[in-house]
């Protein structure tokens, strides 16, 4: 009798702790696949060389991960929240979940700055709708989005004209990935004024562009009214009355990317436009007020004869009105005219300092 | 008579065989909870100290690529630090705290050009810039740290030369 007891204890001590156990390694495992995506994502900002991550769909495991955009430092950065933990990231990011993603990095120019940022796409089809007005937009969405012809996710593209689909045939009788869609770009476009209603291929974004988006648009994804000559257009996001202005190509890909999906901190498109939005903000008005001190400091140095010290002054103060303009409350479409004004003279005063050899043009290979 | 005086010396002899067993299994039992829960201890602490490592090489290799250290406007796969960016990042107001908000906070960064041996060091400032050798951004020498030494090239716009440093790269414990 006292032996079958002890036993029992003994099988009792060794299931609960090997119970324990077992939870806690999975943990530890799903742990370590996070700070390995976090890693493959800062790895890929830093050198651009793409990667496929495929941990999350090999490990078999549950994640439910999420992007957690909210940047709003120093009471707030950006991170990558799962069931288990939460781990800070700070590279610029787009990130969409899945079983496997490709990671991928880009970038926009001010001329005189660049502004790198990350994404990590899984298998998706983004779908336009647009009108010939929004031919350059939509070309100039392709050409942020990975080339992921050799990869194992695919990231294609394709048309929607009201219920018409031009998606599974357009590359040589199959769907386009980003080259194959820019070349067809080059010669054909089909065009639509109206909202998407066909249906549609597994994990797609939706986007339309046409003049008559407006806050009461009810179709799929996103709609972009076509960009002004500064490059700035407003965007509305299905499932929500809110209208915004979109500024940079960051701006339109965090929308288009996000998508129209509800979860419990609001539409992810929108949320991760506020991310993009404050992230340019941060970065571009840290940037703008570092290069005017460079070039204030510059000028001060090759003292007045050199033909570059006109040049640097004026990008200064061009540079430092950026930053000012950033610093403030600025957000409406008035403050982004202005700021994109404020940009397109900077970029041209860099453009002279390059020509004239003050600053060293660089060739990108 | 003999049997009923070894009997009952018998049940005893088997109830201290009991007593010494189970005192036996619950010392081991006790013993394999102290060490499993000593290992997690000194394995956790280990790998905090693994992290705390990675984090600086993980700084490190951020500032190596990031176009706020770097010369140009382009991140290129042989980056070189720029000496007038140095200058500029500390001339700037309050460069800690957006630092911190582009790259995360706790972390402190020093580069010392290698120069003459025996010359002097000679912090940069608005004043001396270029004739200095050394910028420190964000340090806080009362904090534990710990930090990463790797040589780097530094271009100096000024004299339109690529001189050697050595760039130190440091966290500190949260």
């Amino acid at each position: 009798m006292f032996g079958l007891i002890l036993a029992g204890f003994f099988l009792y001590f060794f299931l609960s702790y090997a119970g324990v156990y077992s939870e806690t390694e999975e943990s530890g495992i799903r742990l370590d696949i996070i700070k390995n995506f976090k890693s493959a994502i800062e790895d890929v900002y830093k050198t651009g060389v793409s990667v496929t991550f495929s941990q999350f769909g090999e490990s078999g495991m549950d994640f439910d991960l999420s992007f957690d955009a909210d940047y709003n430092p120093p009471a707030h950065y950006p991170s990558l929240v799962s069931n288990v933990q939460s781990v800070r990231l700070m590279p610029p990011s787009i990130i969409v979940p899945g079983d496997e993603v490709f990671v991928y990095r880009t970038y926009f120019s001010l001329g005189w700055w660049k502004l790198y940022f990350v994404e990590a796409l899984p298998d998706m089809a983004v779908i336009f709708a647009s009108t010939d007005a929004g031919k350059g937009l939509v070309n100039d969405i392709v050409s942020h989005m990975p080339s992921t012809g050799q990869a194992q996710v695919d990231v294609t593209f394709g048309f929607c004209d009201e219920g018409d689909l031009y998606y599974d045939s357009l590359c040589d009788g199959g769907s386009c990935e980003r080259t194959g869609f820019q070349d067809f770009l080059d010669s054909g476009f089909y065009s639509s004024s109206v909202a998407c209603t066909a249906t549609l291929p597994e994990s797609h974004r939706v986007v339309t562009i046409s003049g008559s988006c407006s806050s009461a648009y009810a179709g799929e994804g996103v709609c972009l009214t076509p960009p002004d000559e500064s490059g700035i257009g407003y965007a509305y996001v299905h499932g929500s009355q809110e209208q915004h202005v979109y500024r940079n190509i960051f701006d339109v890909l965090s929308l288009v990317l996000g998508g129209d999906e509800g979860t419990m901190q609001g539409i992810t498109g929108e949320r991760f436009y506020r991310y993009s939005t404050n992230v340019f903000r941060e970065h571009i008005r840290f940037a703008a007020l570092m290069t005017a001190n460079r070039v204030g400091m510059l000028a001060a140095e090759l003292g007045t004869g050199p033909e570059c010290v006109d040049d640097y002054l004026a990008l200064g103060n061009t540079l430092e009105s950026i930053s000012t303009l950033l610093a403030g409350d600025y957000g409406d479409y008035s403050d982004s005219i202005e700021l994109a004004q404020l940009l397109g003279q900077a970029d041209a005063e860099y453009e002279s300092l390059l020509s004239k050899g003050c600053e060293v043009r660089e060739y990108l290979l | 008579m003999k049997g009923m005086g070894t009997k009952p010396m018998e049940g005893q002899s088997n109830m201290m065989e009991y007593v010494i067993m189970t005192f036996f299994i619950f010392v081991v039992i006790v013993a394999l909870i102290l060490f499993l829960y000593n290992w997690q201890v000194s394995q956790s602490s280990l790998d905090s100290a693994i992290e705390f490592s990675e984090r600086a090489v993980d700084m490190a290799g951020s500032v190596m690529n990031s176009l706020y250290f770097t010369k140009g406007t382009t991140m290129v796969v042989d980056p070189m630090l720029d000496d007038s960016k140095l200058m500029a990042l500390n001339a700037t107001e309050g460069v800690c705290d957006m630092l911190e908000n582009v790259f995360g906070s706790g972390w402190f960064v020093e580069v010392r050009l290698i120069g003459d041996e025996g010359a002097e060091e000679v912090d940069c400032t608005s004043g001396n810039y270029p004739d200095c050798n050394k910028w420190s951004l964000c340090a806080q020498p009362d904090r534990e740290s710990a930090y990463f030494n790797l040589p780097v090239n530094v271009y100096r716009k000024v004299a339109e030369r690529t001189d050697i440093g050595i760039m130190t790269v440091g966290v500190y414990s949260e």
